[in-house]
């Protein structure tokens, strides 16, 4: 029983409540904890994300707890708790929102950050970074490299200036370290 | 991913729109759409900015955009609506492209090859090119995967609100006079959405664990996906869980995956090495990852 | 109630003259708002005569000073803002008219249970509220008109639609004090969902148990006019004094004759879906809903019989009639209760749970039966489908 995070509450704060409802997320203080959330989570079956905690760590303002938890980047964003909640909560906004104020306190997985880095120089999320992608794409009777970003620099640029544009690079760093290619069987 | 990784799905795509006379025009300089599990996780502002830029580039062509992927679908479905109907976040997201030189009207339609099938074409005149159907079929028992955001969120999307339950997808795909196996929580998510497969692969390939377990267990015989992502997942995916879970499961999965157009490519009877079917000799390390030459063997189509 | 002083001729199209009492409430209202501002406000506003303030309007000296004005002619309509017109309207009513003014020509404006009551800390929005309230206060006594009292005759009986638990009691509290009641079901039984309860929370009562007895008890008590199988056709009068027309369903078998032996239903040849049940376990054609129903007697469902005579040849009372018709009663009432209950919502329509596609899915009302003793399968929890 050791391993139980015990979090003291003296003073149920607003402060989260206060920026979902300023971002227009106002029925998140409508989550009665029925727990259909949960019940239908694909991932909370298999990892310790439980949606409803979550909800009701959100409802008591626990800032802090909910935003640097790993277990926030364990939704797979499959919207079911979205669909089912009778209270009409769009849970999975709510965590994609979160996921915005955690990266903004710095809060970013390691191979997510890699893959901004990726977005900045490329254009994508996946790129052309081998040759045998090219060779498969020519297999198929399609030009090697295909008309996206990879074809027109101009539309590289684009991206990268509207990147500049919203701060995503100063948000997510990607200035940080050496782009090194990241596989991961892709 | 299409364009990247499975460029068998853009041909096979290509292919099967060709015979049914619509034609499929490209779109020039596009991006990453951006992906909406990690890139709208991060910063849900940039996520429309370049989620627009990609749709004005469809607004100067004039033209509905037709989606292949899933994770297209969700995010460029959504920035569409959203920015149609928020006056506020248009405002914004036009200061940001206005320096770029473009401008997001709101005058297009984002649809995904699904719905332009079974909405725009029809199951009746897709059925009508199948060189198979009820009476001569393709012996395949076909689990549909419908991955998660081609139904969900269901309010914005052309389903009639149906995301528990849809049956569109089985509909569309047996014309090929194959059937589709009802099997244990059909509708689970791949796991590779939400960036889950880029942070915490395991937890992903376990997702894929489940599913694979429960069409397994049904006697599926090929996977069917509307979404690179997922079939990705349950493709590459498949063969990771072979290896990383060899302990927990009773043997190793050979179920191949399909991409709907390469079944319904197959059913108006082109090759299966045009469709991407079987992996090119000439290269490693390429998809298809679980492969289809046994069971297309059974099914008596010649290879 | 007697008027003491004669009221003034007011017939409610003259110009009105409004009043404005502004009480401070001690500081439950004076304490939040300026009051002397607010009147300086109200006095700006059309047809008031004038706006004063005291501290406790409902004070013998509060209620005065509206008595002094009325009297001296000075204004033909009262708004006092104030407390919650539940503490003070029939005091001000009252001052009214005893001073001689209809009192029916006053308004009270809620600015201390619905103003600053609630807005404690925030003295400008407690103020635009007050403010809100008066005006609208006063532009109703603008339109109000002179009212009479009257007194008028009760029907002393009473229609109550739907005998589950609570129609159920409500007829036996009022049958008990005296009065009629009209007992109107729509089921051929009574009994409703309470009925098909196995237990009840938190006593762990069996439902039955307790259920049973007041279902007799309304068979038997004089007062009771229990009309099962029947519903309200239609409804005319006015409170207090109410004409319903209630149809009678046919059941087919004289309900006078019929000893409820079940011999008909044993030789029935129909099978259709039991709604006591809820669809678990089929009935007959010719059925009662459950062996404890009341009222016992059986009744045909006519929309499934397809008249083969059996029921007719096998009863011992011969109390089958096939061309039994529906019946109309006119009832007079003074008052109605509806106690109609709910009806269970439908679970195919939540898809997740596969209610009807997968077997063993069943509602909490099923599973109730299934517990139940007299249920589809005797009390035992086990699939009903096998």
């Amino acid at each position: 029983m050791e391993n139980i995070k015990t979090s003291r509450i003296t003073k149920i704060n607003d402060d989260l409540s206060d920026l979902l409802r300023d971002a227009g997320y106002l029925e998140a203080s409508s989550c009665i904890q029925c727990g259909t959330c949960s019940g239908g989570c694909p991932s909370g079956r298999r990892t310790a994300f439980k949606t409803r905690t979550l909800m009701k760590k959100v409802q008591l303002g626990l800032t802090e707890e909910v935003l640097s938890d790993k277990e926030l980047w364990f939704c797979s964003t499959c919207y079911k708790c979205l669909e089912r909640c009778p209270r009409g909560v769009p849970v999975t906004d709510v965590i994609i929102y979160l996921r915005n104020l955690a990266v903004q306190r710095g809060y970013i997985q390691g191979p997510h950050h890699a893959l901004c880095k990726m977005f900045y120089k490329t254009g994508h999320g996946v790129p052309i970074n081998e040759e045998k992608w090219s060779k498969l794409r020519e297999h198929y009777k399609l030009k090697g490299i295909p008309p996206t970003t990879h074809k027109f620099p101009e539309a590289n640029k684009e991206v990268q200036s509207l990147l500049k544009s919203t701060r995503f690079d100063e948000l997510t760093k990607v200035g940080d370290y050496d782009l090194k290619d990241e596989e991961g069987g892709e | 991913m299409i364009p990247n990784r499975y460029p068998f799905i853009e041909s096979a795509t290509n292919n099967v729109f060709e015979k049914l006379n619509i034609e499929l025009i490209e779109m020039e300089g596009a991006s990453c759409c951006p992906a909406p599990g990690v890139f709208r996780g991060f910063d849900i502002d940039t996520w429309l900015v370049i989620g627009a830029r990609n749709i004005t580039i469809a607004e100067e062509l004039g033209l509905d955009i037709a989606l292949m992927c899933n994770g297209c679908y969700g995010s460029l479905l959504e920035v569409n609506h959203t920015l149609k109907h928020d006056k506020e976040k248009r405002r914004i997201v036009n200061e940001h492209l206005a320096k770029i030189g473009r401008e997001f009207k709101g005058s297009i339609n984002v649809r995904h090859v699904v719905d332009i099938l079974y909405h725009d074409v029809g199951v009746d005149k897709i059925q009508q090119r199948s060189k198979y159907g009820r009476k001569t079929p393709l012996n395949l028992k076909l689990g549909l995967h419908y991955g998660c955001h081609l139904t969900k969120p269901s309010e914005i999307r052309p389903w009639n609100q149906e995301s528990e339950k849809p049956t569109f997808f089985d509909e569309l795909v047996e014309v090929s006079g194959c059937k589709s196996i009802d099997y244990k929580d059909k509708f689970l998510c791949c796991g590779a959405g939400g960036g889950v497969r880029g942070a915490f692969k395991e937890v992903s390939l376990d997702y894929t664990r489940e599913k694979l377990e429960n069409m397994k267990a049904a006697g599926i015989d090929v996977i069917i996906t509307a979404c690179p992502f997922c079939h990705l997942q349950l493709d590459l995916g498949q063969v990771e869980v072979n290896k990383i879970f060899k302990d927990k499961i009773s043997g190793p999965f050979n179920i191949p995956v399909m991409y709907f157009t390469q079944l319904l490519g197959l059913a108006f009877g082109m090759e299966p090495e045009e469709l991407g079917l079987i992996r090119s000799p000439d290269l490693t390390g390429i998809p298809p990852f679980i492969p289809l030459k046994p069971v297309l063997k059974k099914i008596g189509v010649k290879v | 109630m007697a008027d003491i002083t004669e009221e003034i001729k007011v017939n409610g199209r003259e110009t009105p003259k409004i009043g404005v009492y502004i009480c401070w409430c001690g500081i439950n209202i004076g304490g939040v708002v300026d009051v002397p501002k607010l009147c300086e406000y109200t006095e700006t506003l059309p047809n008031v005569t004038f706006a004063k303030e005291y501290k406790f309007m409902c004070s013998d000296i509060g209620q005065g000073m509206i008595m002094e004005d009325i009297m001296e002619g000075k204004i033909n309509r009262i708004v006092v803002a104030s407390c919650s017109p539940r503490m003070h309207e029939q005091t001000f009513r009252r001052a009214c008219r005893e001073a001689g003014l209809n009192q029916f020509l006053f308004e009270q404006a809620n600015i201390r249970e619905h103003c600053t009551w609630v807005t404690m800390e925030d003295v400008p929005g407690a103020t635009k509220i007050a403010k809100d309230h008066i005006r609208m206060a006063i532009a109703k006594a603008g339109k109000l008109k002179p009212l009479k009292v009257n007194k008028v005759p009760v029907e002393p009986s009473t229609l109550v639609v739907g005998a589950g638990i609570a129609g159920i009691n409500a007829a036996l509290d009022l049958a008990n004090s005296g009065y009629k009641v009209y007992l109107v079901e729509k089921a051929p039984t009574v009994g409703g969902h309470m009925a098909q309860l196995d237990k009840t929370f938190p006593t762990m009562d069996c439902s039955s148990c307790i259920t049973t007895p007041k279902m007799s008890e309304i068979a038997r008590n004089p007062n009771i006019e229990l009309l099962a199988y029947s519903t309200v056709e239609s409804l005319t009068g006015y409170v207090g004094n109410f004409q319903a027309r209630i149809r009678q369903k046919p059941h087919y078998i004289d309900q006078e004759l019929c000893t409820g032996c079940g011999t008909c239903a044993e030789n029935c040849p129909i099978d259709c879906a039991n709604e006591f049940d809820l669809g678990m376990k089929p009935r007959k054609a010719c059925y009662v809903a459950f062996p404890q129903a009341v009222p016992g007697q059986y009744t045909i469902d006519m929309k499934h019989c397809v008249r083969c005579g059996i029921c007719e040849e096998v009863c011992p009372t011969k109390a089958i009639r096939y061309d039994d018709k529906t019946k109309y009663l006119d009832i007079k009432i003074g008052t109605i209760i509806l106690a109609t209950g709910y009806d269970p919502y439908d679970a195919t329509r939540m898809k997740q749970y596969g209610y009807g596609i997968y077997p063993n899915v069943v509602t909490a009302l099923q599973m109730e039966r299934l517990l139940s003793s007299f249920g589809p399968t005797g009390g035992k929890v086990k699939d009903h489908q096998t």
